[in-house]
C-alpha cells in the first residue's frame, strides 16, 4: 500500500514538473510569438563563423556519403531546409510581392529578393539556356558561402554551391515552381568559385506555363 | 583588463571581420541540428556530436580569432574567460555573453548567455527537451576546442537552457590542465 | 630587395606541413625537379630554371593566373596528383631529415632564448621574443602563431626583419587559405601536409611580390 501512494505521489511530482516544464517551454514560445520577425532581428554574424560551419557539415556529410553525387545531394538536402524558412521571411517581409506562380516571376524573385536576403547583393546573372528551354541558369562570381574553399584534385568534380542549390530548390517548389537543381562550379579569370545554379523545371511547370502563355 | 578587451573585440568585429547575413547563419544550423537529429534518432547522440563538431570548428577558429586581432597567448584564465566572452563571441557572433560564478580556485566560471543567435527562432519539441537535446552544443565544442589550442585542458558544458525552460543559459567552463607543448620525437 | 630561400612550416605535432623553395641552389627538392625534368628531356643546359614541364603535366595551374612559374613543394601525400616525390624517394628522406634539423634548430634556439629570459615553460610559446639569427650567407627568421604553428624562412642576409611578413603569411595566408578550407585538414590531431593549390598560389605571389619590391614594411 505505502508503495503503491508513493508512486502515486512520484507520478503526480512527475506531472507537475511535466506541467511546470510546459509553462516555462510555453513562456518561450510566446517569446517567439511576440518577437516581430518584419525585420531581421539581428543582422550580421561573423563570415568566420559561417565558414567554420558550413566547413564542419561538409566534414559531416563526407564521411556519411560515399560519392560526390551523394555528398552534394546531402548538402542540397540541408541547404532546402534553409531556403523554406528563407522563404517565408521573405514573403513576409516584402509586403509588395504576392506569390510567384510564373517561372520568369519566379527566377527573378530568386535572383533579386533571394539573393539580396542571403548574400547581400544580386546574383551576376539570370540566363536562359540556349539548348533547352526548361533550363535556366542563375551564376554567383564569388559566393560568400564558397569563400575559402579549395577543392582537391581528387574530388575536383565536386560542387560546394549545392547547399545553395538546395535552398533554390526549395524557394521554387514554395514558388510552385518545381524543378532540378544543380550547382556546378565554372571558374572565369579570377574568379575560381563562381558557381551556376542550373535550374531545370518539372514538365507540369513548363506545360502550365504553355497554357498561361496561350490564355493570355 | 576588461574594457581593453571589450575594445580590441569591438575594433575586430568593426573592421576586421567579414560579415554575413544573421539568418542564413541560424537557419543553416538550424538545419543542420534537424540533419543530425534525423541521422541520429538520440538526443544526447546529437548533444555528443554538436559537441564533436564545435571541437573541430573551435581548433581552427582560435587561429582566425588571432589573426584578426593583436591577442597574443593569455597569461591566465581570467584574462581566457574575458577573451572568449569579449573577443571570440563577438568577433563571431556579435554579442558578449557574462562572466560570472568564478569557483573559488579560479579555474572555473560560466559564461552566461543573455543572447545567443543560434537560438533565434528555435523552439524545442517537448520530447526533445525531455530527452535533454542542448540544441546549442556545438559552442561548447568550440570553446574546448580554442582552448585546446592555447595549451588548455578544458572541460565544457551546459548547465543551463533557456530552451529547455530555465531562465537563463549558462555554460560552465571548467580548467582541467594546462598541456606541454610537444617535442619533437628523438631519433634513437 | 629581399631574397628569400626558403619556407618551412611546422605544426603543433613538430612536423613540416609545408616547404617551399624559391633561389635555393641546391636542396633535395631541387634534384628531384632536375631529375624530372630530365627524364622528360625538357631540360636545356645550364639554364637557371630548369624546365617547366614537370609541372605542366600535373594540369592544375588552369584557373591560376599568372602562375607558370610554381616552386616546387613538399612534403605530398601519396594520393596527390602532384606527387613527385615518392615516400620511398631517397630525396624524400633528405627532404624529412633536413625538416628535422630544421625544426630542431629553431626549436631549441627559441627554448634557450625563452630561458635567458626566464619566459620559459611547458607550454612553449615564444615569449622570449626569439625572431631571427644569421649566418654569413643567409638568415633564417622565425614566427610562431599563438596556436603554436611555427614559420621558418631564410633569406639573404640584408633583410634584417622578417617578422610583418611571416605574420602576414599567417594572418591572411595561412589562415585564410588553409585553416579555413573544409576539404583539408580533417583530424587535428594528426599531421596532414598542406596541398591547397590557392595556398600555394597566393604564397607564391607574395614571396614574388616582397623580392621585387625594394622595402618591406
Amino acid at each position: 500500500m505505502a508503495s503503491q501512494s508513493q508512486a502515486q505521489a512520484q507520478a503526480q511530482m512527475h506531472a507537475q514538473s511535466l506541467m511546470k516544464l510546459d509553462n516555462k517551454t510555453s513562456k518561450r514560445s510566446n517569446m517567439l510569438l511576440e518577437q516581430n520577425v518584419s525585420r531581421p532581428r539581428r543582422d550580421r554574424v561573423g563570415l568566420g563563423a559561417f565558414a567554420f560551419l558550413f566547413a564542419e557539415i561538409i566534414r559531416y556529410s563526407q564521411n556519411r556519403v560515399l560519392g560526390i553525387q551523394d555528398l552534394e545531394a546531402k548538402l542540397n538536402e540541408i541547404g532546402q531546409r534553409v531556403g523554406v524558412r528563407m522563404f517565408e521571411l521573405s514573403m513576409w517581409r516584402e509586403k509588395t510581392v504576392h506569390r510567384e506562380m510564373r517561372v520568369l516571376q519566379t527566377l527573378v524573385f530568386i535572383n533579386t529578393v533571394v539573393w539580396r536576403a542571403l548574400f547581400d547583393k544580386q546574383a551576376d546573372s539570370l540566363e536562359r539556356s540556349t539548348e533547352n528551354d526548361d533550363e535556366y541558369m542563375i551564376t554567383d562570381n564569388e559566393p560568400a558561402v564558397l569563400k575559402y574553399i579549395s577543392v582537391p584534385k581528387e574530388m575536383s568534380s565536386f560542387s560546394p554551391g549545392a547547399f545553395i542549390s538546395g535552398i533554390v530548390e526549395a524557394i521554387a517548389r514554395c514558388c510552385q515552381c518545381p524543378a532540378r537543381v544543380t550547382s556546378h562550379v565554372v571558374p572565369a579569370d579570377g574568379l575560381p568559385l563562381r558557381t551556376v545554379i542550373l535550374l531545370k523545371f518539372d514538365k507540369e511547370v513548363m506545360d502550365r506555363e504553355k497554357r498561361l502563355e496561350a490564355g493570355k | 583588463m576588461e574594457k581593453q578587451y571589450k575594445a580590441i573585440g569591438e575594433e575586430a568585429w568593426k573592421n576586421n571581420a567579414e560579415k554575413i547575413n544573421a539568418e542564413l547563419f541560424i537557419f543553416t544550423y538550424g538545419s543542420l541540428v534537424v540533419q543530425l537529429v534525423k541521422d541520429y534518432e538520440n538526443y544526447s547522440a546529437v548533444n555528443k556530436q554538436l559537441d564533436k563538431m564545435g571541437y573541430n570548428i573551435g581548433v581552427r577558429m582560435v587561429d582566425d580569432m588571432m589573426a584578426r586581432t593583436s591577442l597574443e597567448r593569455c597569461t591566465g584564465f581570467s584574462a581566457t574567460a574575458e577573451v572568449i566572452a569579449k573577443v571570440g563571441f563577438k568577433l563571431f557572433l556579435n554579442v558578449i555573453p557574462t562572466v560570472a560564478n568564478w569557483s573559488a580556485d579560479a579555474k572555473e566560471f560560466s559564461l552566461i548567455l543573455d543572447d545567443n543567435p543560434l537560438n533565434d527562432f528555435c523552439e524545442l519539441p517537448p520530447k526533445a527537451v525531455a530527452d535533454g537535446l542542448r540544441y546549442s552544443n556545438v559552442l561548447c565544442g568550440v570553446i574546448r576546442g580554442a582552448l585546446e589550442m592555447m595549451q588548455m585542458q578544458t572541460e565544457v558544458e551546459y548547465v543551463r537552457d533557456v530552451l529547455c525552460g530555465d531562465d537563463v543559459s549558462e555554460i560552465r567552463v571548467k580548467l582541467l590542465r594546462m598541456l606541454d607543448e610537444e617535442v619533437p620525437a628523438s631519433d634513437d | 630587395m629581399v631574397v628569400v630561400y626558403t619556407i618551412y612550416i611546422f605544426d603543433r605535432h613538430c612536423e613540416c606541413i609545408f616547404y617551399t623553395e624559391w633561389n635555393r641552389g641546391r636542396s633535395p627538392l631541387s634534384a628531384e625537379r632536375s631529375a624530372a625534368a630530365a627524364t622528360v628531356g625538357g631540360r636545356s643546359d645550364g639554364s637557371k630554371e630548369p624546365a617547366n614541364t614537370a609541372h605542366a603535366v600535373d594540369g592544375t595551374g588552369t584557373h591560376l593566373s599568372g602562375d607558370s612559374q610554381r616552386p616546387l613543394v613538399w612534403p605530398t601525400t601519396a594520393n596527390s596528383t602532384a606527387n613527385r616525390v615518392s615516400l620511398e624517394s631517397p630525396r624524400n628522406i633528405a627532404m624529412e631529415e633536413e625538416a628535422k634539423l630544421v625544426y630542431g634548430v629553431a626549436f631549441s634556439t627559441r627554448n634557450i632564448i625563452n630561458k635567458l629570459n626566464s619566459k620559459d615553460g611547458p607550454q612553449g610559446g615564444n615569449p622570449g621574443g626569439f625572431m631571427s639569427f644569421a649566418t654569413n650567407t643567409y638568415r633564417l627568421h622565425y614566427y610562431e602563431s599563438p596556436t603554436g604553428v611555427k614559420f621558418i624562412l631564410t633569406t639573404d642576409i640584408a633583410a634584417v626583419s622578417m617578422q610583418p611578413v611571416l605574420e602576414m603569411i599567417y594572418r591572411n595566408i595561412y589562415v585564410e587559405y588553409v585553416v579555413k578550407n573544409p576539404l583539408f585538414n580533417v583530424d587535428p590531431h594528426t599531421s596532414s601536409p598542406i596541398e591547397n593549390d590557392y595556398f600555394r598560389a597566393v604564397l607564391n605571389n607574395y614571396i614574388r611580390e616582397i623580392s621585387s619590391t625594394t622595402t618591406v614594411a
